[in-house]
């Protein structure tokens, strides 16, 4: 693997949280547009709607403005700050307008490609290299969590 | 005679797959084959699929070049070996949301798909903890999640709640939630219709890895026979263990019948053929009519 340069390892261990933040949010809202369009029990969509909160994405937003990338990374930090703005957006829609949401079809669609519009933002500013990936593959069928964890442990012998 | 056919049809593998991960607490007992597979059921006029693997569009390179996982093949090009096509496939019971078995859902145009409410309600709630709760997000993929709305604005993605019996015709879904993953279930195939059924066959998603998990370790000298749980469990292998007996009970104990789809040892235990593609195939059952896709 090519080391990477300090000022990308900086930036990266600095935007990382939010990158993950982006990530579980698009999950969320997606879950949420599931339950309302499979017609959820009226509990379950509740509970789902209120896990996110006007408050996290003004977080989000403050976190992302903190963190100063390096000139040449700056295109993808954009591309995460639109993001961003693509989830305020979907936010705004299933927190005050769920009713309508569970019945307007056109109005799903919208924020659905809302949503696809900030996934391909945030497979864009992926960096695999640095830890910066839409998948975490640690609980899956695929891995060896131990190494993709700590990657310095040495790997055991096979039986 | 049988009213469905089974297969269950390899489409990638991991040589080196850590033992501890499927079987718990098995520790520094080194690693491993791993076949990804899923199952085919066809009978009753319908084409079922268990699970319909991941898109190597999508993870392909990063599963092969990180974790090993090597020699993907399409849908199209493994089900052929059955004589069907991804079109034909009309419904797909998903056993839970790890991309590597809801991950390839676009392959399926004429499927409707069954999933767990709750498998995608506790992922909701995950994604909502603190980043230093992770672990128990680790494996879905936004883009299976945002490809699961457009089924369901299609009328294509049904949220199971709970148990669904004869979903089609002597098929059931069973719930085993805080197992593997919150939402996960596992399918039956009462073959005979009846209920209680003497020719059920159980497909176990993830919930059993390996034969191992049904206390058959293969070594003859062990005859206790004891349940160990498969190693990766964001529930609890408690509920793993108390799963497996209630699968077990429904095949009136005869583990051949609970089939894990991520085990290498089926071709030990069922007519297969190992295609030229080294992928393979294991025929579990036949039904009437129906042409064995294993013998020459």
């Amino acid at each position: 693997m090519t080391p990477l340069d300090e000022d990308v390892v900086a930036y990266s261990l600095a935007v990382s949280p939010c990158y993950q933040a982006i990530r579980r949010l698009i999950v969320q809202f997606g879950g949420i547009l599931i339950l309302q369009s499979s017609a959820a029990g009226g509990s379950t969509l509740d509970a789902a709607i209120s896990s996110v909160s006007a408050e996290t994405l003004d977080e989000l937003t403050e976190s992302l403005a903190a963190v100063r990338p390096p000139f040449r990374l700056r295109g993808r930090h954009l591309q995460l700050q639109r993001c961003v703005e693509d989830l305020k957006y979907v936010g705004q829609y299933t927190r005050s307008a769920k009713l309508a949401v569970r019945a307007d079809a056109a109005m799903i669609t919208a924020i659905r490609s809302r949503l696809d519009h900030a996934l391909q933002l945030l497979k864009t500013a992926e960096h695999q290299a640095a830890g910066l990936t839409v998948v975490d593959f640690t609980q899956s069928c695929a891995c060896h969590p131990f190494q993709e964890i700590c990657p310095q442990t040495p790997k055991i012998s096979r039986a | 005679m049988s009213d469905y056919s089974i297969w269950v049809l390899e489409y990638a593998f991991t040589p080196d797959y850590h033992v501890s991960g499927v079987i718990y607490g098995a520790h520094n007992q080194g690693y491993r084959k791993l076949p990804y597979c899923y199952a085919l059921i066809k009978g009753n006029g319908h084409v079922a699929m268990v699970d319909v693997g991941y898109n190597y569009e999508e993870y392909g390179k990063t599963l092969a070049d990180r974790f090993g996982v090597i020699n993907w093949r399409s849908p199209a090009d493994v089900l052929k070996k059955c004589g069907v096509a991804p079109e034909d496939v009309d419904m797909v019971f998903v056993t839970h949301g790890h991309f590597d078995h809801f991950g390839n859902v676009e392959a399926f145009p004429n499927a409707k798909f069954y999933i767990q409410e709750r498998e995608i309600s506790k992922w909701v709630w995950a994604m909502s903890l603190p980043e230093r709760m992770q672990w128990m997000m680790g494996a879905v993929d936004p883009g299976d999640i945002l490809r699961g709305v457009k089924l369901a604005q299609e009328g294509r993605l049904v949220c199971v709640d709970g148990d669904m019996q004869d979903v089609i015709p002597g098929i059931d879904l069973h719930a085993a939630f805080d197992t593997h993953t919150a939402g996960s279930m596992y399918v039956t195939v009462r073959n005979d219709s009846k209920t209680p059924s003497q020719d059920a066959w159980v497909l176990a998603g993830d919930l059993i890895y390996v034969y191992e998990n049904l206390g058959q370790s293969g070594d003859a000298a062990d005859t206790k026979k004891v349940y160990i749980p498969v190693g990766l469990a964001m529930g609890s292998q408690t509920n793993l263990v108390l799963t497996t007996e209630e699968m077990m009970k429904s095949v009136g104990y005869d583990w051949r019948r609970v089939v894990p789809v991520h085990e290498e040892r089926l071709k030990d235990e069922f007519p297969s053929v190992i295609g030229e593609d080294g992928l393979r195939v294991s025929e579990i059952c036949l039904a009437k009519g129906e042409i064995s896709k294993v013998t020459a």
